[in-house]
């Protein structure tokens, strides 16, 4: 079996700035790995060791994207794809999904794989793609996975949302995956000189085989961003450790 | 254009399903179907529902409920569905949404008509910018970040009810609902934990809140390190908290974070930095170190 593995970034939480116009400014800054998707490759690795599945990392942005992929293949990633493309500049989830669908219809063949995914991006949070994915490529979904084996051709997964659940899913399938205990793989040198020297193949539409515009194409836009009032002040009280007594008061009451 | 509505709820979401109902009804229609989709008995539940259909489901991730939901549509023909944001309900709205082949606009904050057309909007960028969105497609699908209105049905109405056969893709094995305690968006206190709190003293913290019969939430970052599931994020893409009284311990007050405890009664945070940003938005504002203020309050 052949598990896909979604990876993307993002700025960092603390690193998005904006311009007067309130675009985000995107030069020199620095892109973290989306930590969600740090947990996908992990399950993903973990059934590599356990049954020889193959596990494939790809993505789709900027050719800086590159580095999760890099980082991925120093985990234990067999192979790395990076779809990028000028049209697909300004591309919602809608067509990101769709995007990614027909890649994994076209290195599967729909035969023999799974596709695992982070619960959702750290900066948009919108946890809509790997649903999407799944509904392109017509297999069964799961979200919130924090575990999972593999047993008779089927997916064993553990998914923590509002209750707990312990699931069967029919393989192909796509799991989205939630942030665990689990703890990340050291790098292994050998993996590390891999990613170094492995050749990762950028991707165009044209060799996917759709046409497109991001731009275009998306059915949802963003009409205009106005900035807001920050939040309401306060007239604060400044306290400190003398003034329990006061603070018990409000705290108690 | 009729402008008919579906509104999608699932049941534990009902305070958000009549917050979105109220705003429907303000900005673009009477005209409202409802389909809730439960795993529990909706006796147990001491509300009023109004009327449409009730999916019962112990599999929120069986396949067939999409097959339900677009029977449904296909019944009531909506021009504008719009849902409540638990993952389980996203799941299922972003499903129809590639079947329909119709774009989605998620975690929005208002919904509204202007010249005929319908927008929505949402916070961006951490909460400092309000973008103004608009769907191209047929159906405008929406779905809604939480925000609560009480019980605004004043009468029970039948609820067609469907039950889902079993789906071999994905079966249920086992299952543990949550244990019943408060969530936090219903919790009078709120003591939030954030990034100035060391990680082994999370124990002491949480210790605290239990003395002082408060219910725990965590920023976005300690979500991301794993200190908490995501149901504990208070913030834009957590919950949005309005309690009696919010306590934030090691905060230092992020756009994000402070659009989700802006509705609290008051406000009292716990800052060693006398420069915090979250002073601006503090009823109180206690310089000091955390531990020494906590261990003050368990000693008596």
């Amino acid at each position: 079996m052949n598990i896909i593995v979604c990876l993307k970034q993002s700025p960092s939480d603390d690193l998005i700035k904006f311009d007067s116009n309130a675009n985000i400014i995107r030069e020199n800054i620095k892109l973290v790995n989306n930590v969600y998707d740090e947990y996908a490759l992990e399950n993903a690795l973990i059934l590599k060791d356990k049954y020889g599945f193959k596990v494939t990392a790809i993505s789709m942005g900027p050719k800086e994207y590159e580095d999760v992929l890099r980082y991925a293949i120093s985990k234990g990633a067999d192979d790395a794809y990076l779809i990028t493309d000028a049209e697909l500049k300004g591309s919602d989830a809608f067509i990101t999904a769709y995007v990614l669908s027909k890649f994994i219809e076209k290195i599967t063949q729909k035969k023999d794989f799974a596709v695992f995914a982070g619960l959702k991006s750290q900066d948009g949070e919108t946890a809509i793609v790997p649903s999407e994915i799944s509904e392109n490529l017509n297999i069964p979904a799961v979200l919130s996975a924090t575990c999972v084996d593999f047993k008779d051709n089927n997916l064993i997964v553990k998914s923590e949302l509002n209750s707990r659940m312990i699931l069967k899913v029919s393989l192909p399938c796509c799991i989205s995956f939630n942030i665990s205990k689990l703890k990340k793989r050291v790098t292994s040198i050998k993996n590390k000189l891999k990613s170094k020297s492995a050749t990762i193949p950028k991707i165009s539409l044209k060799e996917i085989g759709i046409s497109l515009n991001g731009f275009k194409d998306s059915p949802t836009k963003v009409i205009n961003l106005k900035e807001i009032k920050p939040p309401g002040e306060r007239s604060f009280k400044t306290l400190d450790l003398n003034n329990m007594r006061e603070i018990e008061k409000i705290i108690y009451e | 254009m009729s402008n008919k509505t579906l509104i999608i709820s699932d049941i534990y979401s009902y305070k958000e399903m009549c917050y979105i109902s109220k705003i429907i009804k303000e900005n673009i229609t009477n005209e409202i179907t409802y389909l809730i989709i439960s795993d529990k008995d909706e006796k147990k539940f001491d509300f009023n529902f109004p009327d449409g259909y009730l999916i019962k489901i112990d599999n929120p991730f069986n396949p067939y409920l999409k097959k339900e939901l677009i029977n449904i549509i296909n019944q009531t023909e909506p021009e504008i569905i719009v849902s409540t944001s638990s993952y389980e309900i996203k799941n299922l709205i972003a499903t129809i949404s590639v079947d329909l082949k119709c774009g989605l606009l998620t975690d929005c904050n208002m919904v509204y008509m202007e010249d005929g057309k319908l927008y929505a909007e949402k916070f961006a960028y951490g909460g400092n910018i309000i973008a103004k969105l608009v769907s191209n497609s047929n159906i405008k699908i929406i779905t809604m970040n939480p925000v609560y209105e009480p019980d605004i049905f004043n009468q029970k109405y039948s609820l067609k009810e469907i039950t889902l056969e079993k789906n071999n893709a994905v079966e249920l094995l086992k299952k543990e609902n949550p244990m019943d305690t408060i969530p936090l968006e219903f919790a009078k206190k709120v003591v939030g934990i954030g990034r100035g709190v060391r990680e082994e003293d999370i124990p002491l913290v949480e210790n605290f809140a239990k003395k002082i019969n408060a219910a725990i939430g965590y920023t976005r970052p300690l979500i991301h390190q794993g200190i908490a599931s995501q149901d504990h994020q208070i913030g834009i893409t957590g919950k949005i908290i309005s309690p009696k009284l919010y306590i934030a311990i090691g905060i230092s007050g992020k756009v994000h974070h402070i659009r989700g405890i802006e509705k609290s009664e008051i406000i009292i945070s716990v800052n060693i930095d006398p420069d915090a940003p979250i002073k601006k938005i503090s009823d109180y504002f206690i310089i000091c170190d955390y531990k020494q203020f906590i261990e003050k309050i368990l000693k008596n």
